[in-house]
């Protein structure tokens, strides 16, 4: 993994929500699409407000109930995950880097830890690779050329 | 692009409807009117070729009476006309996946070119206006008859309050859930098992739901694909099969509106999200699931699907999903338990 200072959501490739305490994000570009469990949804909110990663640590020790080495070794697994889908970026800027604005007061009381889980699905990718080979006629317009076997359905293979 | 003319979305509409308009002076113009998503939608037809392509899928929306359409579609091909479409004014590399055309999309205008069907969709949506073009109707692919006109409606729909879906969706006087996953899941299968039983049919592969008021979902197609294996289970629906002869290369396509007329239903109030997953086991069961993980399920394969939908269609997913309550549906093997474990889930839910 690259270490940077504090990251950010590489918004210019995916979009996310997150809805229950879980987030969901799709990837335009690659056809994959994620869910992040409630501790990958923590770190990934740490990361919309460009945490560096000590305070990212700080502030999941507040929260959790795991060691602060458990925790890091954590966040260095989910990090390294999240870079290699190339879902956040290096920030070069000032983020926050105060853990006591986090939401989780110092009176509440620690959760279990669980670690931060990245489901990846790939079932997408062969929509968006999907470029039906075409030639251009006279008229300048692409004919697709009807592949032999395997393109039994919509043109979304398989999908229905 | 020097030489190219027509190299901004407004010109090139123009040029193309001007086409359309010298297809006027050589073809009748042949004209079906609709409701879709509670709006009126006009077919304008140069010549007849592309009717038996587009309008068997939309038939149950026929509009009783001709009026005032709120969105006009003019469609024609070259090879029953005789006039051809102009030039595309943009390079190869134009082409992006889901076949949009680079730089000839705005907020005024929608231009995309679905290779594998030789399909051209264009939307004006300051004049409500939309023209589909394609080389020969004879050409088309089966699948096109099944869920023609996708892109344009999904351009259209997505700026008037109704998302175009990838998803099936049964439901009762109660109200509908909508059956989401990834291909393979079961939707299909769910559906068509529904057809028996007192449960109403509204899509099997895409519906409209509403993104503003109250959750609804919208007929769209009144056809149903199964694969030919699944078909098997289903006996009596062999005689709606359309594709009969085809089913080696390509899934089964049947015309619900054909076999079964009074089981569709138009709209209803959405009340549920459901994730077939087949087991393979006997009984069929229900379980909670998070709004995360039927958001997943939801808006991947409409997403990947549709030329236009991004993040506008994930959030007005995710308002959906945060809304109605998600059910895993664990499909037995028993098919005429799947319809019954529907309708008792719709009745916990509303009450």
């Amino acid at each position: 993994m690259n270490t940077f200072d504090s990251y950010a959501i590489n918004t210019s490739k995916i979009t996310h929500e997150l809805i229950d305490g879980e987030v969901v994000i799709i990837n335009f570009d690659s056809g994959n699409y994620y869910c992040l469990n409630k501790t990958g949804a923590d770190i990934w909110e740490f990361i919309q407000r460009h945490f560096p990663i000590a305070d990212m640590v700080a502030a999941l020790s507040q929260k959790y109930t795991a060691s602060q080495e458990d925790i890091r070794s954590s966040l260095h697994e989910i990090m390294t995950k999240l870079q290699d889908e190339m879902l956040i970026i290096a920030y070069e800027g000032n983020g926050e880097s105060n853990p006591s604005k986090t939401e989780v007061s110092s009176s509440d009381q620690k959760v279990p830890f669980e670690a931060p889980l990245l489901q990846k699905f790939d079932d997408m990718q062969e929509l968006i690779l999907l470029d039906p080979i075409h030639e251009v006629d006279e008229s300048g317009w692409p004919r697709a050329q009807k592949e032999p076997g395997n393109r039994t359905t919509d043109g979304t293979s398989n999908q229905g | 692009m020097k030489g190219r003319k027509n190299t901004r979305p407004e010109s090139f509409f123009e040029s193309a409807l001007a086409a359309y308009n010298q297809v006027r002076e050589y073809a009748e113009i042949v004209e079906r009117n609709f409701e879709i998503g509670g709006y009126r939608v006009k077919l304008q037809f140069g010549g007849e070729a592309l009717l038996p392509i587009i309008t068997p899928a939309l038939e149950h929306l026929t509009a009783e009476t001709s009026g005032n359409a709120n969105f006009t579609i003019c469609l024609w091909d070259s090879e029953s006309t005789g006039i051809r479409m102009p030039r595309p004014p943009w390079k190869d590399s134009a082409y992006l996946a889901r076949g949009v055309i680079q730089g000839f999309n705005n907020e005024t205008f929608h231009t995309s070119f679905h290779a594998g069907s030789n399909i051209l969709s264009l939307v004006d949506f300051s004049r409500n206006l939309a023209i589909f073009w394609t080389p020969s109707a004879s050409e088309v692919p089966y699948y096109e008859i099944g869920a023609p006109l996708r892109a344009i409606l999904q351009a259209w729909m997505s700026r008037n309050n109704r998302q175009l879906t990838h998803a099936a969706a049964v439901g009762s006087s109660e109200g509908a859930v909508l059956l989401v996953g990834r291909g393979g899941s079961g939707k299909s299968t769910t559906a068509v098992a529904c057809l028996q039983s007192p449960l109403k049919y509204i899509s099997d592969d895409y519906c409209l739901i509403s993104t503003s008021g109250p959750a609804r979902v919208f007929s769209l197609y009144n056809t149903a694909k199964l694969d030919a294996k699944m078909l098997k289970r289903f006996p009596n629906l062999f005689a709606a099969v359309r594709n009969k002869n085809e089913l080696i290369a390509e899934k089964a396509l049947l015309f619900i509106h054909h076999k079964y007329p009074d089981k569709l239903k138009k709209k209803l109030p959405l009340k549920a999200i459901l994730l077939p997953r087949v087991t393979g086991k006997d009984k069929t069961h229900i379980m909670e699931v998070s709004a995360a993980e039927a958001l997943a399920g939801l808006a991947p394969s409409t997403i990947f699907q549709l030329p236009g939908a991004g993040r506008e269609t994930f959030q007005a997913m995710a308002r959906l999903a945060r809304e109605l309550p998600s059910m895993r549906l664990e499909l037995g093997l028993d098919f005429e338990e799947i319809p019954k474990v529907i309708g008792q889930a719709l009745l916990e839910v509303v009450s």
